[in-house]
């Protein structure tokens, strides 16, 4: 568990904080993380760190990854941000209703004998050019990137940590947004 | 009832309500992370449009008819006769669309963010997979109507998907089975949107949201 330091602490703060952790008999070692000073605590009784809430130069606690506290709380703050979202949301979606509404065609049981000329929704575009360029070859590449694109955690392997690593990572991500800018150009000029 | 029966019954009543109030403070007292914040409330938006579609979803069940004889008027008449019908199937329909955008706009992040290395992977899985079934819920929804749009774009979804070497054939042969687009098509389409994706979708929700809690956002780690 980790005690995180508010910045810029004094070194007496960060001793009391430490004999405070002590009287609770937990075992403590100061670190210097990527987001400043903290406490590693640990001891039987992991549980009593939290009675350091409120201590004088404590910013959070953190229990493995998850923050315990210095966060906001879910109830009212976080439900409250929530439902004004929603609201928004519904606001919005009914103005789209109201002014771009969704269209309905003629009946489709009534024409059946000639095909209309519609334009393909906007997400089967790229597709269709890729269809009409390459074939199923082109599909069958485009099913590939979809597969690729869910083992990602598999795919990217870089360490970030080494010049060589970071490097990889980064042509990874040139890598995807030019693909999905591709992506976009065919769905925008590609075929109906 | 005797006196010791009912003091049995009020007192299973208070420790129920007791374990009730316990349970409400547990979640009271949770905290979002503080860097949840900015685009990370992508995440929450596409979780309330999924919610919008299930309920203007089921108030538009309410009206349809997954036959083709009937799916075309079933619709028109929502459209026209029912109070507040046309609100409801456009609110239905942009919130498809923009539960498509707005995933869409998550997996991106998480790509540049490589929010989907260790411990993430989940989360990222889940994400493509919410982007893909927000597509199907799209491509599903568009055949229902049963007009000539409709039936367009399901008919060239289908020779695409046929067209995929391997799985392609045995998907679209899935969700049309016939030679043509027919009653059967209708009632697969209607199936797939109603009951299987609302269900898978809520599935990787619900997974999702306890990878987050358990794993945090990427930077919680000090």
């Amino acid at each position: 568990m980790m005690v995180l330091l508010h910045d810029g602490v004094d070194q007496a703060t960060v001793d009391a904080v430490i004999a405070r952790a002590e009287e609770l008999g937990l075992s403590v070692a100061p670190v210097e993380g990527r987001r400043g000073r903290a406490l590693a605590v640990s001891g039987p009784e992991l549980g009593r760190a939290l009675a350091l809430r409120g201590t004088p130069g404590v910013a959070e606690i953190l229990t493995r990854r998850t923050a315990l506290a210095g966060g906001e709380p879910l109830w009212p703050h976080f439900v409250l941000r929530v439902t004004t979202l929603f609201l928004l949301l519904l606001a919005t979606l009914a103005l789209l209703a109201g002014f771009l509404p969704p269209g309905l065609g003629d009946d489709g049981g009534a024409v059946r004998d000639h095909a209309p000329t519609v334009t393909t929704e906007w997400y089967l575009r790229a597709p269709s050019a890729i269809d009409d360029r390459l074939g199923s070859t082109g599909l069958l590449l485009l099913g590939l990137l979809w597969a690729a694109l869910l083992f990602m955690p598999l795919v990217d392997r870089f360490d970030a940590q080494t010049p060589a690593g970071r490097t990889g990572a980064l042509a990874v991500r040139v890598l995807g947004l030019a693909v999905v800018a591709a992506l976009v150009l065919l769905g925008v000029v590609g075929s109906p | 009832m005797s006196a010791s029966k009912l003091r049995g019954a009020r007192g299973a009543v208070l420790g129920a309500r007791s374990r009730l109030a316990a349970l409400l403070a547990e979640i009271g007292s949770v905290r979002v992370s503080p860097r949840y914040r900015g685009l990370h409330w992508l995440s929450a938006t596409a979780v309330l449009l999924f919610f919008v579609q299930l309920v203007t979803g089921v108030l538009l069940a309410l009206y349809y008819d997954a036959d083709p004889g009937s799916a075309y008027s079933s619709t028109r008449f929502l459209m026209v006769d029912v109070p507040a019908g046309w609100l409801v199937r456009g609110m239905h329909a942009w919130a498809g669309e923009l539960l498509v955008i707005v995933v869409l706009a998550h997996v991106v992040r998480q790509f540049l963010r490589r929010a989907y290395l260790r411990p993430r992977e989940g989360e990222w899985v889940l994400g493509v997979l919410l982007l893909l079934i927000a597509l199907a819920f799209r491509f599903t929804g568009r055949l229902l109507p049963w007009d000539d749009i409709g039936l367009a774009v399901a008919q060239r979804g289908l020779d695409l998907i046929h067209a995929v070497p391997i799985a392609g054939p045995v998907l679209a042969a899935w969700l049309s089975p016939g030679e043509a687009l027919g009653p059967d098509t209708l009632s697969r389409f209607f199936a797939t949107h109603v009951l299987v994706l609302p269900w898978i979708t809520a599935l990787c929700i619900a997974v999702s949201v306890g990878l987050v809690a358990r794993h945090g956002l990427k930077g919680d780690e000090p």
